[in-house]
C-alpha cells in the first residue's frame, strides 16, 4: 500500500481522538467496516443453520442408524446438549462459531473446518487459474475489440453471449467434445496437469465475459470524457493518452468487478467441481448437502464468506491505490455499494 | 435532420426485441400441437434429431419427446425466474429507496445487509436449504428472491442518491417542494427506466441461477420439467445421445441472450440522451 503520508493539518482527522492522517483514517475505516461485514455474515449464517437444524426435526436421525435403541439415542441428544434450553444451545452455537468450532461432521466424525480446509488448497488451485484466465483475456478482448462502426457493435456480440451460457452446461460440453468423443483430456479428478485444463475454461468463461464487456463499455465512456479531449488538445500522444488517462479510469469498473465475482466464483466452483470430480471444498459441500451434515455446510458457509469479503478488502484498498478521489470522499466502503 | 435520424436509430435498434417475440410466440402456439412432454417410450427411445436420422428434436433416454419437453421446460423456467425476479423487485426496490432517500442509519444498514449477502453465495444457501428440506420450487423462489433483491437495492440505491442530489431536485426544494412531492414527481419517474432494464436483465440471472441449482440437484424436484432439470437429464447420455443436454443448453442460451436483448432494447429506447451526446 502506497499510501502518502501528508502531514499537513488540513488533512488531519479530528473525528477521532488520536490524530492520524486522511489516509490512514480512510484504510482503517475500510478495514473495520469488513470485519464488521464478516461479524454480520457469520451470525447470519451460524443463525441460519441452528434454525436449519432445529427445523429439520431430531438432528440425531441424521447420524444414527435408524434401529438404535431410544437409551443410546437419549445419550447422544445429552452430548451433544440437545436437551439444553433452545436460547442457551443458540448462544453457544453462535460463539462456537466465530472461534471457528462448527462441531464434527455428522458422517465421518472429524472436525467440520478441518475437513474443509483440507480440501481448501484443490478449489483455491482451480479459482486462481480461473480468474487469471478471465482476466487476462477479458482484458486482452476489451482492448482488442475497440474499434469503430459497426466491427464495435459484432465484436460486443461474443462476451453477451458468453455471459448467457450456463456455466454447467459449458463444461458439460466441453467434457463431451474434450474427453468422451476426442479423449485428449481427462474428464475428471486433478492427478495431471492437464485435468485441470476443463474445469478451467468452464469456470473462467463467465467472469471473462462480465469483464470483457464491462471493460469495453468503460473504454468507450472514458474515451469520450472531457479530461481526455483535453489531454489530447494539450498534445498529449496517443500512448500517453492512453496510458496516464484512459486506462486508470476505465480500469476502476473492472476492479470492482472483481470483487463481485468472487462471490460467483464461489459458486460456480460448487457446479465445476461437482461436473469434473474435482477434490475441492465446492463438491465437499454439495455431498454435505445431499448427505444433510449441516457442520460441515455451515463451516464451508462461513470459511467462503471470509475469503469473499477478504478479496473484497483487497479489491477495496487497489481501489484506493489507483483513484486518490477516494482518499478524501467520507464513504470509502460505501463506493462499490 | 436529427429527427428522423433518431426515428431511424430507434427503428434499427428494433431488432432487439424480435429473440423475445419469437419466443413468446412459439411458446404460447407450440403447446397446441405437440406430443405429450410426459409420455415414455422405451422402443423410441434416444431417437436422433431431424438431421441426423431422426424426427423433430429427437426424445430423451426414456423416450419422452424432446420437442415438447423444451417448450414445457423453457415455459416453467420462465415462469419461476419471472415470479422471483419480481418478488426480488419489491424487495430490492423498498430497499434501495429506503438506503439512498433516507440516507444516515438506514442507508447504513441496507448497505451492510447488501454487502453481506453479496459475501454468501447463493448456491452455499442453496446448498442449506436443500440439506434441510429437501428440493423444493417454492424454496427455490425464495432463496432467489432473497439473494436477487441485492442487485435492484445497490442500483436503485446509487441511482436514487445521485437523484436527490441533482440540480433540478435542488430547484424542486428551492420553490417550495415537500420531500413527498420531489420523491413521488421528480426521483420515482426517473428510477423507472433503470428499474425496467434491470427487471428484464434480472428475469435473465434467476433463470441461469435456478438452471444451475436445479441442475445441481438443489432446486426444482425431478418430477418438474424444467431446463436445468434436462441438462441433468442428458447429462448420462453424452456419448450416445448428446442432443439431450446440448438442446437444454441452447434454449437456456437462447432464453438469457433474448431477455439481455429486450433489457438492451429498453435502456436505448427510454434513455432520452442519445448515446455519443452525453455530457
Amino acid at each position: 500500500m502506497a499510501l502518502r503520508q501528508r502531514s499537513s493539518d488540513d488533512d488531519r482527522c479530528s473525528i477521532t481522538p488520536f490524530r492520524i492522517s486522511a489516509d490512514a483514517y480512510v484504510v482503517i475505516r475500510l478495514i473495520l467496516t469488513r470485519i464488521m461485514q464478516i461479524v454480520a455474515t457469520i451470525w447470519l449464517a451460524s443463525s441460519a443453520v441452528f434454525l436449519m437444524i432445529h427445523l429439520s426435526g431430531d438432528p440425531t436421525q441424521g447420524f444414527l442408524p435408524p434401529g438404535v435403541s431410544p437409551e443410546i439415542r437419549d445419550q447422544m441428544r445429552d452430548e451433544l446438549g440437545l436437551n439444553d434450553p433452545v436460547w442457551q444451545q443458540y448462544a453457544s452455537f453462535i460463539s462456537r462459531g466465530f472461534i471457528g468450532d462448527f462441531g464434527d461432521s455428522w458422517r465421518d466424525g472429524q472436525p467440520a473446518l478441518n475437513a474443509v480446509l483440507a480440501r481448501l488448497p484443490a478449489t483455491l488451485q482451480l479459482a486462481t487459474a480461473a480468474i487469471l484466465l478471465a482476466t487476462i483475456t477479458g482484458i486482452a478482448y476489451a482492448l482488442a475489440s475497440q474499434r469503430r462502426g459497426w466491427m464495435h457493435t459484432a465484436l460486443q456480440i461474443l462476451p453477451s453471449l458468453g455471459q448467457a451460457v450456463p456455466t454447467f452446461w459449458l463444461g458439460a460440453m466441453l467434457m463431451m467434445v474434450f474427453a468422451v468423443k476426442l479423449g485428449w483430456l481427462p474428464s475428471s479428478g486433478n492427478r495431471s496437469a492437464s485435468a485441470l485444463i476443463l474445469p478451467t475454461l468452464t469456470l473462467a468463461l463467465q467472469p471473462a465475459s462480465s469483464i470483457a464487456r464491462l471493460l469495453s463499455t468503460s473504454m468507450d465512456d472514458v474515451v469520450a470524457a472531457d479530461f481526455v479531449r483535453t489531454a489530447r488538445s494539450k498534445g498529449l500522444g496517443s500512448n500517453a493518452v492512453t496510458r496516464r488517462h484512459i486506462a486508470p479510469n476505465a480500469l476502476l469498473p473492472t476492479i470492482a468487478l472483481v470483487g463481485l465475482q468472487a462471490s460467483f466464483l464461489v459458486g460456480g466452483a460448487v457446479v465445476v467441481e461437482s461436473l469434473f470430480a474435482w477434490p475441492g471444498v465446492g463438491r465437499l459441500a454439495l455431498q454435505s448437502a445431499i448427505a444433510r451434515d449441516l457442520p460441515v455446510v455451515h463451516a464451508f458457509v462461513v470459511v467462503t464468506a471470509i475469503g469473499v469479503i477478504g478479496i473484497n478488502l483487497l479489491v477495496d484498498l487497489l481501489q484506493l491505490a489507483i483513484d486518490p478521489r477516494l482518499r478524501s470522499l467520507p464513504q470509502v466502503g460505501a463506493v462499490n455499494v | 435532420m436529427s429527427d428522423r435520424r433518431t426515428s431511424v436509430a430507434r427503428w434499427t435498434g428494433n431488432w432487439r426485441l424480435v429473440p423475445l417475440v419469437v419466443l413468446i410466440a412459439v411458446l404460447l402456439v407450440a403447446p397446441l400441437m405437440m406430443p405429450s412432454p410426459t409420455a415414455q417410450s422405451l422402443t423410441d427411445r434416444l431417437t436422433p434429431p431431424l438431421g441426423f436420422g431422426g424426427q423433430r428434436l429427437g426424445t430423451d433416454g426414456l423416450g419422452r419427446d424432446m420437442y415438447a419437453r423444451l417448450v414445457v421446460g423453457a415455459t416453467n423456467s420462465l415462469t419461476v425466474s419471472a415470479i422471483a425476479a419480481t418478488g426480488a423487485a419489491v424487495l430490492g426496490v423498498t430497499g434501495g429507496l429506503l438506503a439512498g432517500m433516507a440516507g444516515g442509519w438506514m442507508d447504513r444498514l441496507v448497505s451492510l445487509l447488501v454487502e453481506s449477502v453479496l459475501a454468501v453465495p447463493f448456491v452455499t444457501v442453496g446448498l442449506m436449504v436443500t440439506a434441510t428440506i429437501g428440493q423444493s420450487t417454492q424454496a427455490m423462489i425464495l432463496l432467489l428472491i432473497g439473494t436477487g433483491w441485492v442487485t435492484y437495492a445497490r442500483v436503485l440505491r446509487a441511482q436514487a442518491r445521485s437523484l436527490s442530489r441533482s440540480a433540478f431536485v435542488e430547484a424542486s426544494f428551492s420553490m417550495g417542494a415537500g420531500r413527498r412531492y420531489v420523491a413521488l414527481h421528480h426521483i420515482l419517474p426517473n428510477l423507472l427506466p433503470v428499474f425496467l432494464v434491470v427487471y428484464f436483465q434480472q428475469i435473465g440471472a434467476m433463470l441461469l441461477w435456478s438452471a444451475s441449482l436445479t441442475w445441481l440437484g438443489i432446486g426444482a424436484p425431478i418430477n418438474q420439467i424444467s431446463l436445468g432439470g434436462i441438462v441433468r437429464d442428458g447429462q448420462d447420455l453424452l456419448y450416445n445421445g448428446w442432443w439431450v443436454s446440448a438442446f437444454g443448453g441452447l434454449t437456456i442460451i437462447y432464453l438469457v441472450t433474448a431477455l439481455n436483448l429486450a433489457a438492451d432494447w429498453l435502456r436505448l429506447a427510454l434513455d432520452p440522451v442519445q448515446k455519443g451526446h452525453r455530457a
